[in-house]
């Protein structure tokens, strides 16, 4: 049986391999037919995002909320379930630690940056895991889907946050909806050359080795991954699945919340998101492609990071749209998330080593 | 695509061969064989039983015929003729239909919404209700299948349900009918209904294939038996030439159990007292009825009886896996109706269930974090909230050694293991974590001789060394007698026999008690705790 592992290990990781490079070459080719200049559009799509620095920055500046969503996702995702109020709490948590920082009577505009910032943090992580827990809620104790009431709860935190920023927080000396100006000592600062590239990478890489850390090695991380794999048999061991469900979903949460404060305090000099963000569903697609794996988050994470900054840079340079690019996403997405790709090959290794097995154990008897 | 006409089918009944599954192999993705070079056939006119251990591979041979798996090699002939199966609704269409053990049905619809689902009769897209309730109606006097067509499924009686799902398949034409376990949820009274039923659609040149682990059923209603141990023909004939015994010889294999020597049983304190215990299932039906017993530290108690009497049940109420209606259970002085399964396995029980797929483990996670799920609370492999690896490990390294587990270092999915290794890990983990009290519901059931016999070596070995009481469930009648130091039968969810030497058991007095031929009185019994 050793053998059939080693078969389906290795055609797992083909998988993603050939997922990514199929997906690549596909959208090359999609380029080429389309590109007034394709020798031009295909440069700046393969290396246009690492030709200058302030490029290379906007992927970082992508990278370090993909990162923490990216985990945060991964422990939902690892439960499963569908809990998508990452994209709320992105836009939310943030708004709360926005009302602390400005409602405190300038109590935090004196702190030290460190102290503001891990402040911050933890209001927002707090909130995501307390906005998390009610579509946990709602799954594990009433037996709804956490599915629809996180969807519809997200425009519910977007129009609730939307509302505290006009009423609270927004600066009436500015032409579009935003709060006064994020004082310097509540701001993740760009690392070099004023790019994206900001100190909350800082805060990311602790995020993933928090995560890898929980998932993998607390009695808490084995009780969510043994809960996903098989309910009935965690709770024949005695395990509290449902509190293992609600703890994967909050800690989620957390994550999801961090990743909001990272975004709005590292990118932004003010709070100003009128929009949902995305970055919620982008941390869904960088589990999907890190196949609910913290330890490949980074990685899955780079990539969708790479894929949005390229879309970016090839539609400044040429006159293809960033949505053509996203067609790559969706195309790595179908094949990393799709269980028949390459599932005929690897059955048919699998079936020839089932029957060598079997025949080797008759000349055995 | 083979259809045939109502006259043509009348033509061909007449115990002719209607079905003939020839060579068939089937490897699961995992690599697990589960069907190799299996035939097996029947006639019109016939009630072939089909039995065989849990994961024997009769439900895949099944699912093989009904197009829900596809095989790697094999071919099934129908009526003489080479044909292909690609999915439940061309089975449906060559006139094959499947009673599955769950009944497949809308418990807000009608029984005849239910009956016409996927074939509405109508014009123009229109529903035509009152046509349905006819034809339904039609059907139920054709086939002697007695349905109210204007009931609702969710308020008709178990019984009633499967008579749906029998007409459900009827009226699509099938002329071969798959039973999978048909009288596991039906009362005797149901039971004979359906029996009746059934020999009515045999009469009318109807095959059936009837799946089920009662053996006195398969003797009362079939012709002929084919019999699946792990995953081959193990035996087949006709149930004329067979009786009971021959028939569990061919299923468990029995020439090849081993005689196991152990030493007399020091009978210590009380660890389980079950007193008047009743459990109704969720369709109201009575499975445990007034039930006492008890288990005293050191003594191995087996419980011997056909399945589906009740055993399950009272092994999973002793350790938290279902709730009892009424009655008392107790652990070492500790009364468990309100207790979590942790807090239950704190008291000092461990449990080897009898689904190792469902309960014993989860399978695509590590045999380390299979064998760990039962100690992440323990203070011995905790530093804080951290899983102390290192001791995890060491002690998964000593399992793998102690119970002669055939793996590498334990980080491989347990699903890569063979069916008796899976065992191996559970009853590892089982045994080792202090237990006072373990109840292993089939712990050797469908797993190889050598694994078997070294699980058994072990229950006795814990009971003797340790003082450990065991509370053995088991089909396997020689092991029942062979490692139990004490034997109840159990029997409509009761008690209906002791033996203090199981050993001196015949296979012939089992056998009366387990079928119900006879009772012994509270006096005969003596003391059960």
């Amino acid at each position: 049986m050793k053998r059939v592992a080693r078969v389906e290990f290795l055609f797992e990781f083909l998988r993603v391999i050939l997922g990514l490079a199929i997906a690549y070459l596909f959208t090359l080719l999609a380029i080429v037919f389309v590109a007034e200049n394709p020798l031009e559009a295909v440069r700046e799509f393969a290396i246009g995002p690492f030709l200058t620095t302030r490029r290379f920055g906007q992927i970082m500046g992508k990278f370090i909320p993909y990162l923490i969503s990216g985990c945060g996702m991964c422990f939902i995702y690892a439960c499963g379930r569908f809990n998508l109020i990452g994209e709320g709490i992105v836009n939310f948590a943030p708004c709360i630690a926005a009302l602390a920082l400005f409602g405190t009577g300038g109590l935090m505009m004196n702190l030290p940056l460190p102290l503001n910032l891990l402040i911050l943090l933890v209001i927002c992580a707090v909130v995501g895991g307390a906005v998390a827990s009610v579509p946990a809620f709602c799954r594990e104790t009433l037996g709804g889907n956490e599915t629809v009431v996180s969807i519809i709860m997200n425009y519910m935190l977007l129009y609730l946050s939307m509302y505290l920023l006009k009423r609270f927080l927004s600066d009436k000396s500015q032409s579009f909806l935003c709060s006064k100006p994020f004082p310097d000592n509540a701001q993740f600062h760009s690392l070099f050359a004023n790019s994206n590239f900001h100190s909350g990478i800082y805060i990311s890489a602790i995020c993933f080795i928090i995560a890898c850390v929980v998932f993998y090695r607390t009695g808490i991380g084995q009780k969510i991954r043994i809960s996903e794999a098989n309910v009935s048999f965690a709770q024949y061991s005695g395990i509290r699945s449902i509190a293992a469900m609600y703890a994967a979903q909050i800690i989620g949460g957390v994550f999801m919340g961090i990743a909001g404060c990272v975004d709005v305090f590292g990118l932004y000099t003010r709070y100003q998101y009128s929009a949902l963000t995305n970055i919620g569903m982008d941390g869904l697609i960088v589990a999907v492609i890190a196949r609910k794996k913290p330890f490949f988050i980074p990685f899955a994470a780079f990539v969708l990071a790479y894929i949005r900054t390229s879309a970016v840079v090839l539609n400044l340079a040429t006159s293809i749209p960033y949505e053509f690019v996203n067609m790559m996403q969706a195309v790595l997405i179908l094949f990393v998330a799709a269980q028949g790709f390459l599932e005929k090959p690897k059955n048919r290794i699998i079936f020839r080593i089932s029957r060598e097995i079997e025949a080797q154990k008759k000349e055995g008897v | 695509m083979l259809s045939l006409s109502a006259v043509q089918w009348e033509g061909l009944y007449m115990s002719k061969e209607i079905l003939r599954m020839e060579g068939i192999t089937k490897i699961y993705s995992n690599g697990f064989m589960a069907n190799k070079d299996v035939s097996f056939s029947i006639n019109s006119g016939e009630i072939h039983a089909l039995i065989g251990e849990n994961g024997a591979g009769k439900t895949t041979l099944m699912k093989i015929l009904f197009g829900l798996e596809v095989c790697q090699s094999g071919t099934i002939y129908m009526n003489g003729e080479p044909t292909k199966i690609m999915n439940p609704l061309d089975a449906i269409a060559k006139g094959v239909g499947m009673v599955h053990q769950h009944f497949m049905q809308m418990p807000d619809l009608t029984v005849a919404e239910n009956i016409i689902l996927g074939i509405e009769p109508g014009r123009y897209g229109l529903y035509n209700g009152k046509k349905a309730v006819e034809m339904t109606l039609e059907a139920s006097a054709k086939y002697r299948l007695d349905v109210n067509p204007n009931d609702l499924i969710r308020n008709i009686s178990v019984g009633q349900k499967q008579k749906v799902e029998l007409l459900k398949a009827l009226i699509r034409g099938a002329k071969i009918l798959i039973l999978d376990e048909p009288t596991a949820v039906l009362t005797p009274q149901e039971t004979r209904k359906l029996f009746e039923q059934l020999s009515f659609l045999k009469e009318s040149g109807y095959a059936v294939v009837f799946i089920s682990h009662k053996l006195e059923e398969i003797m009362e209603i079939c012709d002929r038996v084919t019999v699946l141990r792990h995953g081959r023909v193990a035996g087949y004939g006709e149930i004329k030439d067979l009786d009971e015994l021959k028939l569990s010889n061919m299923i468990v294999g029995r020439d090849v159990v081993l005689e196991i020597e152990k030493s007399r049983a020091e009978r210590g304190a009380s660890i389980l007292r079950v007193e008047h215990l009743n459990y109704l299932d969720d369709n109201g039906k009575a499975v445990i009825s007034g039930l006492s017993m008890g288990i005293r530290s050191g003594e191995i108690v087996g419980i011997a009886g056909v399945e589906g009497n009740g055993q399950t049940e009272l092994s999973e109420i002793i350790t938290g896996m279902r709730r009892a209606t009424e009655g008392s259970v107790s652990i070492n002085g500790s009364e468990i109706s309100h207790r979590s399964i942790r807090k239950i396995r704190d008291l000092g029980v461990a449990h080897i269930s009898e689904d190792r797929m469902k309960y014993g483990c989860a399978a695509e996670l590590s045999i380390r974090d299979n064998i760990a799920s039962v100690y992440l609370d323990r203070k011995e492999f905790r530093s804080g909230l951290f899983v102390n690896k290192k001791k995890i490990n060491k002690f998964v390294e000593q399992c793998i050694k102690d119970f002669e587990i055939s793996c590498g270092d334990g980080s491989e999915a347990i699903r890569m293991l063979s069916g008796g290794n899976i065992q191996k890990v559970i009853v590892a983990r089982e045994f080792c974590c202090g237990a006072n009290l373990i109840v292993a519901n089939q712990p050797t059931r469908g797993i190889d001789v050598g694994t078997s016999d070294l699980i058994r070596r072990q229950i006795i070995k814990q009971s003797r060394e340790k003082g450990i009481g065991v509370l053995l469930i088991s089909s396997d009648l020689n092991e029942v007698l062979e490692v139990s130091d004490r034997l109840l039968i159990m029997k409509d969810g009761e008690i209906v026999a002791q033996f203090m030497d199981p050993k001196s058991v015949t296979d012939d007095m089992l056998g009366e008690y387990m079928l119900g031929i006879k009772h012994m009185t509270t006096e005969e019994m003596g003391d059960l705790f």
